[in-house]
């Protein structure tokens, strides 16, 4: 009904990721499943998934990843893929997980991947959803893929750069399919993340550094892609603003045994506009059904 | 604003208090401020005041034994909710800290405040409880019906039944918004709090109650916060007053039971005054 009670009896809390503050929305225990959201995002964005997820025997954790949310936002680094990579693994050293299963969505999925192309023994499963980082061979997902980095940075820096109330609400429409999913709660989470001095000071570069071409050579080309070997389940939706699920459908079958899924009626949210279909989906992916 | 807004940048914890998993929230940068919530209440009791309080505290809210989504006691009189309460601060390591308390919460607090006095910086109590005994509040038809309203929640927690019982703390119904009813309605399903609100209920409390031998020696600014049309009578409240060496009394117009929630930046402008300006800090 609304994020309180959609996680009543969840922790608010903050952890000490090798020298970043972290905040983290998490419930339950059992194996770590860290879920991470995308550009300009923060922890609400699974506030539907963490306590159903807990609920079926995962210590489920979501994370403001660096520069994001109520996290930390080094104004002297380089917001590419590496240093979200670095952030999980000090997180995940900072909690004592030695594995964890993943779950990231649009940047968060990119991290996702990259992390478990870079540590592959600290990964329990892969789940990208509408994950943003994949670049095909063929001209037609290349010049698709130019696109969206443009598309994400004009319409990011449009709501982040002089944040209003009508900027914020604006951006979240752009994610939705069902507009009316846009509360005026997720509007004021997102508006008062945006207006914290350290955002003010560091979002710009961060959404330049995350949209912008230095950070392209960490795309996931479809070499990358087949060497990827976690459990790896893609989650699209019929109605993602971003990459379209032909892209995501090529993805899943270049990632040796992946899964893909089409969530009907969903924008690039779809595990908060069709949180039980998804969290059916994540529960019996993680189960190892 | 929402209850997750309320609490925007604060932390939720649960907290080990002695085997007791307690639910916690911390919010705000300040002098420390605990807040106590009522009988059959929860920390979203604070929900309204909260973000007022925080600019000012560092403001610490936690479920009572047995209450809201902390474990049950062994016993649940008030000696041992008060042993609780007194645990967890102990584990927040608070030393000097301003205390609020509502209903029981402000008994509660009182208990606290005499045990530690040199502790606390001030006491604000709205509503509190223990004033008098039972048989004593029994003879206000208000307070028959608040009570009959709070049993009938807890023995068949439906939605109406919640609401029923939150109508009787409110003046306006209208302040009972959908997210207080829906998050009290899942608090109360569980069996336990079912078991843990009649163990509340039975417990005999006589031998805790606040006499004016002891209200005496509050020597911390004191303030009792009142709902004009509250079942507690003002001679009743007039008399602790007057047995505490530095209280004074304020009635809020507009409220009954929760004036905290009702009239909440009325209530944050009384409390920020006791705390900052009369010498508590």
């Amino acid at each position: 009904m609304t994020f309180w009670t959609d996680c009543l009896g969840a922790e608010v809390r903050y952890y000490n990721a090798g020298g970043w503050r972290t905040r983290v929305i998490e419930a339950g225990t059992g194996e770590p499943v860290i879920m991470m959201g995308g550009l300009s995002g923060h922890a609400e964005s699974f506030i539907r998934n963490i306590v159903p997820i807990a609920a079926a025997g995962f210590r489920a954790i979501s994370l403001d990843t660096i520069g994001h949310g109520f996290t930390d936002k080094p104004p002297n680094v380089d917001y590419h893929a590496p240093l979200f990579v670095e952030h999980l693994k000090r997180f995940m050293d900072a909690i004592g997980a030695e594995r964890a299963h993943l779950v990231g969505q649009s940047l968060g999925g990119w991290t996702a991947c990259r992390f478990a192309l870079d540590h592959p023994a600290r990964v329990l499963s892969l789940t990208s959803i509408t994950g943003a980082g994949f670049l095909l061979d063929d001209e037609e997902s290349q010049a698709e893929s130019k696109e969206v980095h443009k598309q994400v940075m004009e319409r990011t820096k449009r709501a982040s750069d002089e944040p209003t109330i009508d900027k914020v609400r604006a951006r979240l429409e752009w994610l939705m399919y069902d507009k009316s999913l846009v509360s005026d709660e997720l509007v004021e989470t997102r508006f008062r993340i945006f207006t914290l001095p350290d955002s003010r000071a560091v979002m710009g570069k961060v959404v330049a550094d995350v949209a912008g071409p230095e950070n392209r050579r960490w795309l996931l080309d479809e070499r990358t892609l087949a060497s990827i070997n976690a459990r790896t389940q893609i989650i699209w939706s019929d109605h993602n603003p971003t990459t379209s699920p032909r892209v995501a459908e090529k993805v899943a079958n270049l990632i040796p045994g992946a899964r893909y899924h089409l969530i009907a009626n969903a924008g690039h949210w779809p595990m908060f506009e069709q949180a039980d279909t998804v969290n059916g989906l994540l529960v019996e992916f993680l189960q190892g059904k | 604003m929402s209850f997750w807004t309320a609490a925007l940048g604060g932390e939720i914890r649960f907290i080990d208090v002695k085997g007791v998993r307690t639910r916690y929230l911390a919010i705000g940068h300040g002098p420390d401020l605990v807040l106590l919530h009522g009988r059959g209440g929860h920390l979203e009791a604070w929900a309204n005041i909260i973000p007022l309080l925080a600019p000012t505290f560092r403001v610490h809210a936690f479920d009572l034994g047995g209450h809201g989504l902390t474990d049950p006691l062994d016993a649940h009189d008030i000696e041992a909710l008060t042993r609780h309460a007194t645990d967890v601060l102990c584990i927040l390591q608070l030393t000097r800290y301003c205390l609020a308390g509502q209903s029981i919460g402000g008994w509660i607090a009182t208990r606290i405040a005499l045990s530690r006095p040199d502790a606390i910086r001030g006491l604000a109590l709205i509503e509190p409880a223990g004033l008098q005994s039972d048989a004593a509040s029994r003879a206000d038809p208000r307070f028959i019906e608040t009570y009959q309203r709070g049993g009938e929640a807890f023995q068949n927690p439906t939605r109406d039944a919640v609401r029923a019982r939150l109508k009787a703390l409110f003046q306006n119904p209208e302040a009972i918004d959908d997210e207080l009813l829906e998050t009290r309605w899942r608090l109360y399903q569980p069996e336990r709090a079912r078991r843990v609100h009649l163990a509340v209920r039975q417990a005999d409390n006589s031998a805790f109650l606040l006499s004016a031998a002891e209200l005496v020696r509050l020597r911390m600014p004191v303030l009792f916060i009142r709902g004009e049309h509250s079942h507690t009578s003002l001679a009743v409240v007039q008399a602790a007053a007057a047995a505490c060496p530095g209280a004074r009394i304020h009635t809020l117009s507009g409220a009954k039971q929760w004036p905290q929630y009702e009239r909440a930046s009325d209530v944050q402008i009384l409390l920020t005054d006791l705390f900052t300006n009369r010498g508590a800090i």
